[in-house]
């Protein structure tokens, strides 16, 4: 109507671009701006698409819904484990075990419980508190020890910002912040301290994105610095590339990588500047029914790694 | 003649420490490689990143359709 009598909408202006095509300009609300993803998952893009669960041996995972809420799981690994070496090569143990799990999965509330079959027990919580406020919680206890941690967080959710508190046993405090400065721009700190080992550490964030790519840097004061780049060509299609160097230990790691989402199957693969090369297919072969495959080979290390598996159930 | 900020010295002793010292120039030579890889991707995929997956999508839709055409074999 404003228009009909010549007047133009206060907050758009148009603007003639390189092309000298109009362009349409939103002005920027920034009272209004959109609410950031939480910290700890500020390089998701990245990590779904270059970080997947890569295994060695067999791996078989059975689901079964109780009902809409409840369901059980059965899991059985049998693969060598890695232990860790201060040479050069890789030292493995041939091991095998199986893994009983309940989830209970509600609007507002999240239960996830799992026992292994070396005494292990690994539990996760996730509770809405409030619209705004959610607590997580997760604990792992074993029979061994001072080995046995938990801990907990409340996030704290703004219309443009959260927060998040973190305690844990051990005297370890954590705290984190993230605000939405502009539109595409949000930026983040965090802080912890751990009593037992008295030490803390201090890290920013910052992450850009668009519908198109989605660029994030962090730098902590443990010495990392890492940088990630995620062009989404389109909705089956990503493609990522990260880096990470941390400059107390001098170690330096740089990772190319796809994810493609075809109509039966997801396909990842990734090569980094260590010259080690992985691949992760998840094929569905019926309704319920994924055939899983999984490879890493490291030719500096000789280290060879290929793993296959079915998931059954959810 | 007073100290410049940056001199021609400064920049000799830099370049000799990162490059001629062995234990430098190895982590630097690591960080060179890590870093052209990620920043030369970047390139690549905001560049060309349709076309990659222009070929990729039909390089796996190529078995499936010559499958099809050759019901026989």
């Amino acid at each position: 109507m404003a228009a009909a009598y010549g007047q133009v909408p206060p907050s758009t202006t148009t603007q003639m671009d390189a092309n000298g095509e109009e362009k349409m300009k939103t002005k920027v609300d920034y009272f209004n701006l959109p609410c950031p993803i939480p910290y700890e998952e500020i390089q998701r893009e990245a990590f779904m698409s270059l970080k997947p669960e890569l295994f060695e041996g067999l791996r078989f995972d059975f689901t079964k819904g109780l009902n809409q809420k409840f369901a059980l799981s059965h899991s059985v690994a049998m693969g060598p484990t890695e232990l860790p070496s201060q040479s050069s090569e890789t030292i493995k143990i041939p091991t095998a075990h199986y893994e009983f799990g309940a989830n209970f999965i509600d609007p507002r509330l999240m239960l996830v419980g799992r026992v292994l079959t070396d005494g292990r027990l690994n539990a996760r919580l996730k509770c809405d508190l409030t619209d705004k406020l959610t607590l997580k919680g997760n604990a792992q206890l074993t029979s061994e020890p001072d080995m046995s941690h938990g801990m907990a967080t409340f996030d704290y959710k703004g219309s443009d910002y959260r927060a998040q508190f973190q305690v844990g046993n051990g005297a370890l405090f954590g705290a984190s912040y993230i605000q939405s400065v502009t539109p595409h721009l949000s930026l983040g700190g965090e802080v912890f301290w751990t009593g037992q080992h008295r030490k803390s550490g201090v890290g920013v964030a910052s992450r850009y994105n668009t519908d198109k790519m989605v660029a994030t840097a962090q730098v902590a004061s443990t010495g990392i610095v890492a940088l990630s780049f995620v062009q989404k060509v389109s909705e089956k299609v990503s493609l990522a590339t990260d880096f990470i160097y941390n400059y107390l230990s001098k170690e330096v790691t740089s990772s190319v990588g796809y994810d493609y989402i075809l109509r039966q199957c997801r396909l990842r693969g990734k090569i980094d500047s260590n010259g080690c090369t992985s691949a992760f297919l998840e094929e569905r072969l019926n309704m319920g029914l994924n055939f899983i495959l999984s490879a890493e080979v490291d030719h500096r290390k000789k280290d060879y790694k290929f793993g296959f598996g079915l998931t059954v159930g959810e | 003649m007073a100290d410049k900020f940056l001199s021609l010295e400064k920049v000799k002793e830099v370049w000799h420490t990162q490059v001629h010292d062995e234990q430098n120039w190895a982590l630097n030579k690591k960080l060179l490689r890590a870093f052209g890889l990620f920043v030369g991707s970047i390139i690549v995929f905001r560049n060309f990143g349709d076309q990659m997956a222009r070929i990729f999508h039909q390089a796996t839709m190529m078995p499936m359709i010559s499958s099809r055409l050759s019901p026989v074999i």
